[in-house]
């Protein structure tokens, strides 16, 4: 039997659509199809100029823009010499981190609902979610599609009492996180959905460039802030969170683990915030020189890529956008054929894709 | 270039080496090399690179196990495509570029060296009209199957139209 | 794979129920409307709102508080804005005139100016600066005689108070046609046979004319009672206690730095008799009770520009240290202004009724509205002659996107940068060129900010009104008279579903 999964399904999460052949309840391939969500950006910004372009990759990965602005913004300052103020590459920071924490609440949520815990847990997530967001609306102005981040900087300063505010969200954290975790690790449903379905071992997962808290659930702890450190990654202490598990439960742990991880990164960059300026003094309207530059970060889904090459003009010759999720999902796609249909949902759930990203 | 000044950091100290042992086992094949920004760029041959990116896995001191990007980039005669290729136990990287001419889009897949590489090549392919050979799923990703376009290519230009002044004369 | 422990039916069930009755009390979070939200926003990115246009009706009263970065560059806060407004409608006199407000030398310094106005004209970011320094040369070029006439005029209300002014730079001039402005009797007392100080020693003449200075330093004369050449002022002349003993009831130090004037071919002689130093040049003054500080400068410790002896002022290069000569003009400015209060016991009338405050900038801005659509590559470039013609000095001064006006005067820079093309604007293409209508389509849309970023008058703005949705598309395109409504665009639309 073959059966369309999505692309409007409410377990796929965005247009993703997988063809199902299935056999019983057991799938014997699965072939899935990408482009509903197809926008072009890689077209569209060699027509936008250098400026123009972070609010378009804002709706790239629309869970976690920010994650999507740095690579972005690092590329170019990387490429036109421009050195970005301390305190801005610390608020940088903060953003960032509290935004990988709304996009795995984000994920959380719905991951639960997918297995059948439906409401309870869905809610909590996403009411965690809000107030962060709520911080981010304070801050930028915007609640989803920041446009903070620029070259050089960031577009203007935090408000007063932002610092306040972070640290009391980033200290009320820990007991939401480790609330989530007494709610649903014992739930029976919770266990048989996720532990021991959708194994990938470490190498196959590396050898089909997965990479992020996937990567690390299959027991390859890489992770780009530690192993390549960018902005001012490599003044804190963190640890990088992995499992050997490679099943969905160990992709759960993992996110957790890595919520807390970044809670302590939150707290350390808030101690150490200096004044300052936040943006260098640079125009909007740049030429960047001739040459090519491949940035990456550690996006909440794992790692983002921007490859810019300029011709020397004020628009991007080519700006390749590596997505996190196009890779995830790919690498996820190989466990599906002999799983049962369920175990498929759980499966395509715990890797975290947004269609947005995979498709751009 | 490189080989003159001297290497200042124990990365530069490693690209050096791959480099050296590149140069030695694929000399004839390399088009040309060059150490900027701490990272390695290599110009391939098209021809030579099944043998060459199996080996940037294989060898004992390259061990580039991970692919991060590939891609295309339409320069108006040819179309270059980039492997931003990754290792892990070293963490070092490299860059290889590939030109490929518009008239023959034809280039060796290397979704048998890096798995990872099957969906990009299948993107690549689609976006600027390219033929992988030996890819073991050639369908297109993002487009509809029936798209010939090649959205990415230079001559291929956005049309935005004026929807505003169409829908003010609506209104009118 | 984690180890699959042991436990009771029912266990997890039980947690997840308890959590879900913990928080069964909690304020619920999520119905919050946007207009409940907006007391904790420092910055909202809702609808568009244009805070006034030249064309239009609006109540807005732009407050021009914000200086344009020009002027506020510039160390004698010369509005380059103004000027250069009135240089587009070839007001060349209006435009003097104003440019005497904050700096009497326009001649000289336009010859002589490192312009850092220029390096941060916004419009520096688009294609090149305006050429400023530029544009102020052809201005005093073309300056008619009458105005220079009637500008250059003691006023007939006299003070009956004189004020000796020491040193005939930048500085002492400044002074003295301020302070001649003002009503008081001014007299420059100048060292060398000729007035002009160091701008006439240190500048070669290729690069400052001698007639320009000359011209100028006429000017400031009929401002005074006399510029009295070849007077020392210090241990080999006049002492302050002479001049205040001739009825001079306030002095104004201009003396300079004393700067080495580096001679070509001669530079760095080792036998060459050494200068005297700052120091030892000013070492008259203590015993005059006037104090220096560790460079050598004279000490100005609390009121600006009042030395330690009462009625004594200093400015320009003697109190700042070597420097270039608008910064001169900005401190004398300060200084004329001390001296008034100190004489007046209050500000006079000059400072309040200038033409500045006669000839409001929206008054200027009325008849011109710059463009972007005009600039080519290298316009912008600097006119190493300094001699333009008419057209292409109205067509510089055009290019000015008059910034921190607060209102829009359609210069399509956030029409070109808006990256969903949402904002369209026609302007007309005859000589008023006036916003014929500017549009912003929400349904493309994605208030992203940027065009708030990039707008150089700082009209736009964001407002906290999030909801765009409406019934149609035509009903989502807002028009210039939606855009600079003061009202809320819709009144009340979420408390709808709270109350």
């Amino acid at each position: 039997m073959e059966l369309n999964l999505g692309p409007q399904h409410p377990a796929t999460h965005g247009v993703l659509r997988i063809v199902v052949t299935l056999d019983g309840e057991r799938v014997v391939k699965a072939v899935p199809h990408l482009g509903y969500l197809h926008r072009g950006v890689e077209k569209i910004v060699e027509d936008l100029e250098y400026f123009q372009i972070p609010p378009i990759l804002d709706r790239m990965d629309y869970v976690a823009n920010l994650n999507n602005e740095l690579s972005y913004v690092m590329a170019v300052e990387k490429l036109a010499g421009l050195k970005v103020p301390e305190r801005a590459e610390y608020v940088r920071v903060i953003l960032l981190e509290f935004n990988r924490i709304m996009s795995h609440f984000a994920w959380f949520g719905p991951f639960t609902n997918d297995l059948g815990l439906f409401g309870t847990a869905f809610l909590y997530g996403l009411r965690e979610r809000e107030y962060i967001q709520r911080l981010f609306e304070r801050t930028t102005g915007a609640r989803m599609h920041y446009n903070y981040f620029t070259y050089g900087g960031l577009r203007h300063d935090v408000p007063d009492g932002f610092v306040e505010e972070a640290s009391r969200l980033a200290n009320r954290l820990p007991a939401v996180i480790d609330e989530f975790e007494y709610m649903v690790e014992e739930n029976e449903v919770f266990r048989l959905r996720t532990i021991g379905i959708g194994p990938m071992d470490g190498q196959t997962a590396l050898n089909f460039g997965a990479s992020g808290p996937f990567l690390r659930a299959s027991g390859i702890p890489i992770d780009l802030r530690k192993d390549e450190p960018y902005s001012v990654y490599d003044r804190f202490d963190f640890k990088v969170c992995s499992a050997s598990g490679g099943d969905c439960f160990a992709r759960y742990k993992v996110r957790m683990d890595e919520m807390r991880e970044s809670v302590k990164i939150i707290q350390q960059a808030l101690e150490q915030m200096p004044d300052g300026p936040v943006r260098a003094k640079t125009t909007r309207h740049i030429k960047l020189p001739k040459g090519e530059v491949y940035m990456r970060t550690e996006h909440a889904r794992g790692e983002f890529g921007a490859y810019i090459v300029s011709d020397g003009g004020e628009r991007p010759y080519r700006l390749k956008l590596r997505s996190p999720s196009l890779s995830n999902l790919m690498a996820s796609c190989v466990l599906l054929p002999g799983m049962v249909l369920p175990d498929l949902i759980a499966t395509v759930a715990s890797v975290d894709i947004v269609l947005g990203c995979t498709d751009r | 270039m490189a080989e003159n000044t001297p290497p200042t950091t124990k990365n530069q100290t490693h690209l050096l080496e791959i480099e050296r042992l590149l140069k030695g086992a694929h000399g004839q094949s390399l088009v040309a090399t060059e150490i900027k920004n701490d990272e390695l760029f290599a110009d391939v041959a098209p021809v030579a690179v099944p043998d060459v990116m199996r080996w940037l896995r294989d060898d004992r001191s390259c061990r580039f196990d991970y692919i991060r990007c590939l891609c295309g980039v339409d320069y108006s005669d040819h179309v270059t495509v980039v492997y931003h290729l990754f290792a892990t136990k070293t963490k070092s990287k490299i860059t290889v570029r590939v030109e490929v001419s518009k008239e023959s889009p034809a280039i060796a897949s290397v979704t048998d060296v890096w798995a990872g590489a099957d969906w990009l090549e299948r993107e690549t392919a689609e976006m600027f009209g390219l033929v992988f050979d030996g890819h073991p799923d050639p369908r297109r990703l993002l487009l509809t199957e029936d798209n010939d376009a090649m959205p990415l290519r230079k001559d291929f230009k956005l049309d935005y139209g004026n929807e505003q002044s169409k829908v003010k004369r609506d209104n009118a | 794979m984690t180890a699959r422990r042991p436990l009771f039916f029912g266990t997890g069930i039980i947690r997840t129920f308890r959590v879900t009755v913990k928080h069964f009390f909690m304020k619920s979070l999520a119905v919050q409307y946007p207009h409940e939200r907006i007391p904790i926003a420092d910055v909202s990115r809702g609808m568009l709102r244009m805070k006034g246009a030249i064309d239009t009706d609006t109540n807005f009263a732009p407050s021009f508080t914000e200086m344009p970065p020009c002027q506020a560059r510039c160390p004698a806060n010369v509005d380059a804005r103004g000027y250069i407004g009135l240089i587009a409608q070839g007001r060349y006199d209006d435009a003097y005139e104003l440019h005497l407000e904050n700096n009497p030398l326009p001649g000289m310094i336009s010859r002589v100016c490192p312009h850092p106005c220029e390096r941060l004209c916004r419009r520096g970011e688009e294609d090149a600066p305006v050429t400023i320094c530029d544009l102020k040369g052809f201005m005093f070029d073309h300056v008619s005689a009458g105005r220079r006439q009637k500008v250059f005029s003691r006023p007939k209300i006299r003070k009956d108070k004189k004020v000796a002014v020491v040193g005939a730079g930048p500085a002492g001039l400044s002074v003295a046609f301020w302070l001649g402005k003002c009503g008081y009797d001014v007299v420059i007392f100048e060292k060398l046979a000729t007035a002009g100080g160091a701008l006439r020693a240190a500048i070669a003449p290729s690069r400052l004319p001698v007639d320009i200075i000359d011209q100028e330093v006429d000017d400031v004369r009929k401002m005074c009672e006399a510029i009295r050449t070849n007077t020392s002022v210090g241990p080999d002349g006049l002492s302050l206690d002479d001049l205040f003993a001739k009825d001079f009831e306030a002095v104004f130090l201009g003396i300079g730095a004393h700067r080495k004037i580096p001679v070509k071919g001669q530079a760095k002689a080792a036998d060459a008799p050494a200068e005297p130093s700052r120091a030892e040049k000013n070492a008259w003054l203590p015993a005059q009770g006037v104090n220096l500080d560790e460079q050598g400068n004279i000490a100005t410790p609390d009121v600006p520009n009042l030395t330690s002896r009462p009625g004594v002022f200093a400015g320009g290069e003697a109190i700042l240290g070597p420097g270039v000569a608008i910064s001169s003009i900005g401190c004398a400015r300060r200084a004329a202004q001390a001296i008034d209060n100190y004489l007046n016991g209050g500000p006079s009338d000059y400072w309040t009724t200038g033409f500045s405050k006669q000839d409001t900038i929206k008054n200027r801005y009325d008849e011109f509205t710059p463009r972007l659509a005009k600039a080519k590559p290298g316009e912008g470039v600097l006119n190493p002659v300094h001699q333009m013609t008419e057209k292409v000095a109205i067509e510089q001064a055009e290019r000015c996107l008059s910034c921190m006006t607060e209102e829009c005067i359609g210069c399509h820079i956030c029409e070109k940068y808006c990256p969903p093309q949402a904002i369209s604007i026609v302007t007309s293409q005859d000589k008023s060129r006036r916003i014929d209508s500017y549009v912003v389509d929400y349904g493309k849309c994605q208030l992203c900010e940027t065009c708030v970023d990039v707008c150089p008058t700082r009209t736009l703005t964001h407002t906290p009104e999030f909801e765009t949705a409406d019934y149609g598309h035509t009903d989502m395109i807002y028009d210039k008279d939606k855009m600079t409504r003061n009202k809320p665009l819709r009144v009340d639309i979420y408390a709808k579903g709270n109350k």
